[in-house]
C-alpha cells in the first residue's frame, strides 16, 4: 500500500512491527523480503517517486576534506534512492576483505564471508545479474575472446565484474512494494527524530516531519536505518534530544571511518604486441579487472584494489569524475557524464586505424581506503528545512592507500615485463614513494561506507555482528554504513547481501 | 522520326551512367590508397629489420623518453657514461664477446631475456613515471650515448 504522508492528520500516530527508514537498495530489498508475513511493515521514504529538488536540498553538505563530490548530488533522495543513478557495476568481496590483517589497522569484520555469501545469490538476482558465474574460468570458456593477460600467475588475478542493467530499483519494485497487503510506504515522510525509552535502550518511535509542516510518530517493533552511510549517521547523530552525543555515539564512532573507493586514472600499460584485451574491455555481462593474490597483498602490506583497462585513446577523451561530477543537481551531472562517455567512444572504423590502439592501454585504479578515524561524517550548523542539522563530511585518506596503488602497479609492470609482453608507465603523483599527495583528478565512486561500522568492541564499531546498534536491542542499521572495510568492489550487491542478512535475523528474532 | 531515334535520344536518366563510372573511379582510387595503407598498419613487410636491444623500448616508451630516461642513468651511474662501459654491463653474463660485432638477434634475445629475468625477480624502478629494470635502463642509456654521439 501507498500513503502519501502529506494527506495525513497532522500529529498522526503510526503502528506496525518494523519500521524501515529509507527507501533506497537496502530498505526496499529489506522491505521485500517481507512480503507476505503476517508482520506489518512501515517503509519510509523522505520524498515521492520523482526526483525533487527541494528534498534533495537535505543532502546539502560541506567537504573540509579532501577534494570530493557536492554532497547534495552524490546520492538520490527519492524511491529507489540512489539506485535511479548508478551506473550498475558489481563484484563480490574476497574473503581477505573481510579478514583481519594485521597490517592495516581496524581491519576485520566480525563475520565470516560464508555468512555472508549465502545471501549473494538473491543479492545478485535483485540486480538482475544473469548467470550466478563469478569464476574467470566460466567467462573464458562462454566467450572465446576473452584471454587473459596473465594467465596462471602467481601474484595477480582477474576479478570478475558484473554489470547489471542497472536496476533502476524506485521502478523495478515499486509495484510489488505498492501491492504488498504487509506494506506500507510512506513517500514526503522525512524522519527528524528517534526517541528512546529513559534507559536508553530501545527505540520507542521515530519523529518523521515533511516539507509543509506536518509531524507524525511512527510506534514499531524495530527500526531499521536503510537510508545511506551519511544519512544513517546523520540521522543517529542528530537524534540527540536524550543522549547529546546521539545514538549509539557513546564512544564517538558514529560518522567515523567513512570510507570511498579511491577511483583513479593510475598509468599506462603498453603492449609489444596488439592485443584487443576483450575480457578486461567494457561489456554488457562482464569484465576482468586485474587484481593481487591475497598472499601478495600480506606480502606487499597493501590493501586490496583492482585495475581496469580502457583504450588509452578513449580514457585520453575523458575528464577525471571530480570534474564531470561539479553540480549541486545529480541530474546535470548525469548528463554531463553520458555526454561525456558518449563523445569519447571511438569510432568503429577509425579504431581499427589507430597505431596504438590495441597496444596502449589506460589503467583506472579502483582501491579500498583502509578505515581512518578521521575520515568522518558529522553535524553541521546548518539544518535543512525540517530542522535537522545537515550532514557534513571530511574525508580522509591514509598512507597505505597511496602505497597500496603505487605497488600494485609496479607489480603489474614487473609481470608485465617478466611475460615479454610490455610496459607500465604510472602517473606523475605515484613516482616518489614519499610523496603522499594525490591527483587532482582523485576522486570516489560515489560509494558511502563505513559511518555506523560493524564490530564486537562498541569503542571501535557502532553495530554489532547482526548491525544491530550497540546497547539498543531494536535499533538497526542496514547498508554499507555497516562495512568495517570496505574491499576493492562497489558496494551495492555486498550491501545488498547484508541487508537480507539483516532481515533474516530479524525474522529470527520476531519468530517469523 | 522514327521511334527508336526517339527512343535513342529519351535518357530517361541522363546522369546515371556518369554516376556510375564516377562511383567506380571513386572505389578504385579508394582502394589504390588503402590498400597500401592497410598493408602498412597490419603487416610487418614494411617494418625495418630489427637494428638492436632498444627498438622494442623505444617502440613503446617513445624516443623522446627513451632518451629522457638514459641520461639520467647516465647521470646518476657516472661509471656507465660512456658507450664501452654500458656495453659490458649490458653483456655481462653473455657468451658474446664483441657487442658491436656479434650477430643482432643473438644480442637482442639475450638483453630482453637479462631484463625480463629481472623482472621476474623484481628488481625494477621507476624512472620517468616507467617501471623498468636496470638492463632497460642501460638500454636507454645506450640509445642516449649513440644519439649524443651521433649529433
Amino acid at each position: 500500500m501507498h500513503i502519501d504522508a502529506r494527506d495525513l492528520e497532522n500529529n498522526a500516530t503510526i503502528e506496525t512491527d518494523i519500521c524501515i527508514i529509507g527507501a533506497g537498495p537496502a530498505g526496499i530489498s529489506i522491505a521485500l523480503d517481507w512480503i507476505g508475513k503476517k508482520e506489518k511493515v512501515v517503509l519510509l521514504e523522505s520524498a515521492g517517486f520523482d526526483y525533487d529538488d527541494k528534498i534533495q536540498d537535505s543532502y546539502k553538505g560541506e567537504n573540509t576534506g579532501l577534494p570530493y563530490y557536492p554532497l547534495k548530488s552524490t546520492r538520490l533522495h527519492y524511491f529507489g534512492g540512489t539506485s535511479g543513478h548508478w551506473g550498475g557495476f558489481c563484484a563480490k568481496l574476497d574473503p581477505i576483505d573481510i579478514e583481519k590483517r594485521s597490517w592495516i589497522t581496524d581491519s576485520g569484520w566480525p563475520i565470516s564471508l560464508d555468512e555472508l555469501e549465502a545471501f549473494y545469490p538473491k543479492a545478485h538476482e535483485l540486480v538482475e545479474l544473469g548467470p550466478y558465474q563469478w569464476s574467470v574460468d566460466y567467462w573464458l570458456d562462454t566467450k572465446p575472446k576473452f584471454k587473459q593477460l596473465f594467465p596462471h600467475n602467481d601474484y595477480l588475478w582477474d576479478k570478475i565484474w558484473k554489470i547489471s542493467p542497472p536496476t533502476r530499483f524506485g521502478k523495478k519494485y515499486r509495484e510489488a512494494i505498492v501491492n504488498a497487503p504487509n506494506i506500507q510506504l510512506y513517500t514526503f515522510a522525512n524522519l527528524t527524530n528517534l526517541t528512546t525509552n529513559a534507559e536508553g535502550n530501545l527505540v520507542t518511535e521515530a519523529e518523521v516531519k515533511n516539507l509543509e509542516g506536518k509531524s507524525y510518530t511512527v510506534k514499531a517493533k524495530q527500526f531499521i536505518l536503510a537510508a545511506g552511510a551519511i544519512q544513517n549517521a546523520r540521522m543517529l547523530l542528530a537524534a540527540n534530544k536524550q543522549q547529546p552525543g546521539g545514538l549509539g555515539n557513546q564512544n564517538d564512532v558514529v560518522g567515523r571511518y567513512f570510507m570511498e573507493h579511491i577511483e583513479v586514472r593510475s598509468g599506462e600499460l603498453w603492449l609489444v604486441e596488439p592485443n584487443d584485451l576483450a575480457l578486461y574491455m567494457l561489456n554488457m555481462e562482464a569484465r576482468a579487472e586485474i587484481a593481487v593474490k591475497p598472499a601478495m597483498q600480506k606480502q606487499l602490506g597493501i590493501t586490496n584494489g583492482t585495475i581496469s583497462l580502457s583504450p588509452l585513446d578513449v580514457a585520453n577523451r575523458l575528464r577525471a569524475h571530480s570534474k564531470s561530477w561539479a553540480s549541486d543537481d545529480p541530474r546535470q551531472n548525469i548528463a554531463a557524464v553520458q555526454t561525456e562517455n558518449k563523445n569519447a567512444e571511438e569510432n568503429k572504423i577509425t579504431k581499427r586505424f589507430k597505431k596504438h590502439y590495441h597496444i596502449a592501454y589506460s589503467m583506472f585504479s579502483r582501491f579500498e581506503s583502509a578505515p581512518n578515524r578521521d575520515s568522518r561524517v558529522f553535524l553541521d550548523t546548518k539544518t535543512d528545512a525540517m530542522g535537522t542539522p545537515l550532514a557534513s563530511l571530511h574525508w580522509a585518506l591514509s598512507e597505505i592507500d597511496k602505497k597500496s596503488i603505487r605497488r600494485v602497479h609496479e607489480l603489474i609492470g614487473q609481470q608485465l615485463g617478466a611475460a615479454g609482453l610490455g610496459r607500465v608507465k604510472v602517473f606523475k603523483f605515484l613516482e616518489d614513494p614519499h610523496n603522499n599527495g594525490w591527483s587532482e583528478g582523485t576522486s570516489g565512486g560515489w560509494h558511502h561506507m563505513g559511518t555506523t561500522r560493524m564490530g564486537t568492541d562498541p569503542k571501535t564499531s557502532v553495530v554489532d555482528a547482526n548491525c544491530q546498534v550497540h546497547g539498543i536491542s531494536n535499533l538497526f542499521c542496514a547498508g554499507s554504513s555497516c562495512f568495517p572495510t570496505s574491499g576493492a568492489a562497489n558496494p551495492t550487491l555486498s550491501l545488498l547481501a547484508l541487508s537480507l542478512r539483516l532481515s533474516n535475523y530479524i525474522k529470527g528474532k520476531m519468530s517469523v | 522520326m522514327s521511334i527508336l531515334s526517339t527512343m535513342d535520344n529519351l535518357n530517361p536518366h541522363p546522369y546515371s551512367l556518369q554516376r556510375r563510372k564516377f562511383i567506380r573511379w571513386l572505389a578504385m582510387g579508394a582502394a589504390a590508397i588503402g590498400a597500401p595503407a592497410l598493408v602498412f598498419n597490419y603487416s610487418n613487410l614494411l617494418k625495418p629489420d630489427a637494428t638492436g636491444p632498444e627498438d622494442e623500448l623505444i617502440e613503446l616508451c617513445g624516443d623522446k623518453a627513451l632518451f629522457s630516461i638514459g641520461k639520467r642513468w647516465t647521470e646518476n651511474n657516472p661509471a656507465e657514461n660512456n658507450l664501452a662501459a654500458i656495453k659490458a654491463s649490458l653483456l655481462k653474463g653473455s657468451t658474446i664477446a664483441n657487442y658491436d660485432n656479434c650477430n643482432t638477434q643473438q644480442l637482442i634475445n639475450f638483453v630482453h631475456a637479462k631484463s625480463k629475468a629481472e623482472f621476474a625477480r623484481m628488481e625494477t624502478m621507476i624512472t620517468d613515471g616507467w617501471v623498468l629494470t636496470q638492463t632497460d635502463c642501460r638500454i636507454a642509456a645506450l640509445h642516449f650515448l649513440n644519439h649524443s654521439q651521433n649529433t
